[in-house]
C-alpha cells in the first residue's frame, strides 16, 4: 500500500464516520463534531492530492498547504456558528437532543 | 481604476459598517444605523454599471503572488458583471428596506450587525461570480453561506429561527464539504485550480471515472443551496424563519448563484461530460416542480407558499440546464435573473404585510389588500410574473425555457413546464383571493407600508413591467454571456 492509498482511504474513512455521525447521533454538540471530522477527512484529502515526489523524497505542494490552513480557518469558523447557534436552542429547549426540537427533521 | 474596485468597496465597507454604525449608537444617532450600508451598495452598483455601460473590457486580477496558473485570481467578463449588478442592485433594495423594517426593541439592539451580514453576504456572491479559480470561489462561497446562517438565525430569541439556522447550517456545511472533496479530486487529476486553465485541459481529457464523481461532488455541493430536490428540506423553513428583507435577497439570489455556478461549472468546465448528465438534469427538474408546486398546494402559510414556489422555480431552470443548448442556457441565465427581481419583490412585498399585521398564514391576512393597495399591486405583478403572465419578464425567460426544450428534442420537458406552471397558479391566485377579500374588523387599522419599504417594491415592480416588455437589453447582454461559457462547447 503506497502513502497515496494510505492518506485517502483515512480521507475517505473519516468522511464516512462523520456522515454516520450526523445522521444517526441526537444530540447537536456530536453533530457539529460529525461535521468537523467530515472537514478534517476533505483536508487530509486535499494534502493527499498535492504529495509530489521531489528527488526521492515526498513533499506536499505550497497551494495544497495554502488551501488546507485557508480551509481549516473557515471550518473554525463554521463550528463557532453552529456551536453559538446551538446554545441558543439550549436557551429554549434546555436539552441539545434533536428529538425534542419541533422542526429539526430531515 | 481597477474594474473590482466595487468588490473591494464591499468586503472594506462590512467591516467599516460595524464600526460606524456602532460609533452611530454611541453619539446617540441610532435612526442613521445603515446609511453606510445603503451607501456602499448604491456606490458598487453605480461603479458596476458604469463599467457595463462603457463596454464590458475582459479583465483578471491576481489577489497576490505572482502571475502564474497556480495563484488565486479573479476575472471580471459579461457574465460576472451582470450577475454582480444584479446582485448589488437586490442588496440595494434589502438595505433601503431594511431601514424601516426593523422596529421591536431587541431588533434594534443588535440591528448594527445585521448590514455587516448583509453586505457579507453580497461581497460574497459577488465574489463567487468573479472568482477564476476553484479556491477563491470555495472561500467566497463560505463567506456568503456564513453570512447567509447567521442572517437567518437572526431573530436568535425565536425557536423557529435558531432551529431554522441549525438546520440550514448543518445542510449547507455538508454541502460545502461535498464542493471541497470535488475539488480536491480535480487538483489531484489535473494539479491546477484555475478555472481558464482548467477548461483547457479538460476539455482533452478522457471522462474518466473520478472526473464524474468530481463533477457529482460538485452538483451535490452547488445544489444544496440550489435546493435540487432531495436536498430542498432546508429551504421552507430557512425563508419562513428568517426576517422577510432576508427572505427576499437569500430567495432571489443566493438560491440562484447555486443554479448559476452548476450552470457555469457544466456549460464551461465540463461540457463533454454534460451530454451523459442530460436525464440527470432532466429528472430533477420533473421532481423539483413536482415536489415544489404540489406541496405549494398544501401550505396555509403565505411565505412557505413562496418558498416552495422557489424550489418549483428552480426546476424551471433546469429544464434549460437538461436542454444544454445555448439557447437553454440563455434561458436559464434569464430565468435566474427573473426569478430573482420577481421573488424578491414577492417576499419584500409579503414583509410588508407582516410588518404591518405581524401575521403571515392565509386566514389572517384576509382583506388586507385593501387597506395597502400599492404593496397589493406590487405583489400582484410578482404573483402574475411569477405564473409567466406575457406582459411581464417571467413569461419571457419561461417562453425561452420552452423553446429550448422544444429545440433540444424533450418536448415533454417543455408540455411538463406548461403543466406545472397552470397548476402553480393553483396557489399564487389564493393568495390573492385572500388579500383582496372584503376586510374584516382585525385589518381596519392597517396602514400603507412606510415609504422607505415602499420605494425598493415599486423600483423592483417597475423593473419586473420593463424586462417584460422591452427584454432586448437584458437579453443581449444574457446570450453574449451564455456563447462565452459555451465557447468551447459542443452543440451550442
Amino acid at each position: 500500500m503506497n502513502v497515496y492509498e494510505l492518506y485517502f482511504g483515512t480521507s475517505i474513512i473519516l468522511i464516512v464516520l462523520g456522515l454516520y455521525a450526523l445522521i444517526s447521533r441526537r444530540n447537536l454538540i456530536k453533530i457539529v463534531l460529525g461535521l468537523e471530522v467530515m472537514t478534517l477527512g476533505v483536508n487530509l484529502a486535499i494534502i493527499t492530492m498535492g504529495i509530489r515526489v521531489f528527488k526521492g523524497a515526498y513533499e506536499v505542494d505550497a497551494l495544497a498547504q495554502g488551501m488546507v490552513a485557508i480551509s481549516m480557518a473557515i471550518g473554525a469558523a463554521v463550528a463557532a456558528l453552529a456551536l453559538s447557534i446551538a446554545m441558543n436552542i439550549y436557551k429554549h429547549y434546555g436539552t441539545f437532543d434533536i428529538r425534542k426540537l419541533r422542526r429539526l427533521r430531515w | 481604476m481597477n474594474p473590482f474596485t466595487p468588490l473591494f468597496l464591499l468586503l472594506g465597507g462590512s467591516l467599516a459598517s460595524l464600526l460606524v454604525d456602532q460609533l452611530l449608537e454611541k453619539v446617540g444617532a441610532v435612526k442613521w444605523r445603515g446609511c453606510l450600508a445603503a451607501c456602499v451598495l448604491a456606490a458598487a452598483l453605480l461603479l458596476f454599471s458604469w463599467e457595463a455601460y462603457h463596454g464590458v473590457q475582459v479583465a483578471e486580477f491576481i489577489v497576490v503572488g505572482p502571475k502564474s496558473p497556480l495563484t488565486a485570481s479573479l476575472r471580471l467578463d459579461h457574465l460576472g458583471l451582470y450577475f454582480s449588478i444584479m446582485f448589488c442592485g437586490l442588496g440595494l433594495a434589502v438595505c433601503v428596506y431594511s431601514l424601516s423594517y426593523f422596529k421591536s426593541e431587541s431588533e434594534v439592539r443588535i440591528i448594527d450587525r445585521y448590514y455587516l451580514l448583509l453586505l457579507a453576504l453580497v461581497a460574497g456572491m459577488v465574489g463567487v461570480i468573479l472568482a477564476n479559480d476553484f479556491f477563491t470561489l470555495y472561500v467566497f462561497w463560505e463567506l456568503m453561506a456564513l453570512s447567509s446562517y447567521s442572517l437567518v438565525a437572526f431573530r436568535k430569541w425565536s425557536w423557529e429561527a435558531v432551529e431554522a439556522g441549525f438546520k440550514y447550517l448543518v445542510m449547507s456545511v455538508t454541502g460545502s464539504i461535498a464542493i471541497l472533496f470535488g475539488m480536491s479530486l480535480l487538483y489531484g487529476l489535473t494539479g491546477i485550480l484555475n478555472l481558464t486553465e482548467l477548461a483547457s485541459i479538460l476539455k482533452s481529457a478522457e471522462g474518466g471515472m473520478l472526473l464524474h464523481v468530481a463533477l457529482l461532488m460538485l452538483i451535490v455541493g452547488f445544489g444544496v443551496k440550489a435546493a435540487i430536490v432531495p436536498l430542498h428540506t432546508w429551504l421552507p423553513d430557512a425563508y419562513t424563519a428568517a426576517p422577510s428583507p432576508v427572505s427576499a435577497i437569500i430567495a432571489g439570489a443566493s438560491t440562484g448563484l447555486g443554479a448559476l455556478v452548476i450552470c457555469k461549472l457544466l456549460f464551461s468546465l465540463f461540457p463533454h461530460l454534460s451530454a451523459s448528465w442530460t436525464m440527470f438534469f432532466a429528472a430533477f427538474s420533473v421532481l423539483n416542480m413536482l415536489i415544489g408546486n404540489i406541496t405549494g398546494l398544501l401550505q396555509d402559510d403565505v411565505k412557505r407558499m413562496l418558498a416552495y414556489s422557489s424550489i418549483a422555480h428552480i426546476g424551471y431552470i433546469f429544464i434549460g440546464v437538461a436542454a444544454g443548448t445555448r439557447l437553454g442556457l440563455t434561458g436559464a441565465l434569464l430565468h435566474i435573473f427573473n426569478h430573482g427581481i420577481l421573488k424578491a419583490l414577492a417576499f419584500l412585498c409579503i414583509g410588508a404585510i407582516i410588518y404591518r399585521l405581524n401575521a403571515r398564514s392565509l386566514s389572517d391576512i384576509t382583506g388586507v389588500g385593501r387597506k395597502m393597495p400599492i404593496t397589493t399591486s406590487a405583489f400582484t405583478l410578482a404573483i402574475l410574473g411569477l405564473i409567466g403572465m406575457p406582459p411581464l419578464n417571467g413569461f419571457v425567460s419561461k417562453l425561452i425555457l420552452f423553446t429550448s426544450s422544444l429545440d433540444a428534442g424533450m418536448l415533454w420537458l417543455g408540455i411538463l413546464l406548461v403543466i406545472f406552471s397552470a397548476i402553480s397558479t393553483g396557489y399564487y391566485l389564493r393568495i390573492l383571493k385572500a388579500l383582496i377579500a372584503p376586510p374584516d374588523e382585525r385589518v381596519a387599522n392597517v396602514k400603507e407600508a412606510p415609504l422607505l419599504m415602499l420605494v425598493p417594491m415599486l423600483v423592483l415592480a417597475f423593473l419586473v413591467v420593463l424586462f417584460g416588455i422591452w427584454p432586448d437589453p437584458i437579453l443581449s447582454f444574457i446570450e453574449s454571456s451564455s456563447s462565452m461559457l459555451c465557447g468551447g462547447g459542443r452543440i451550442c
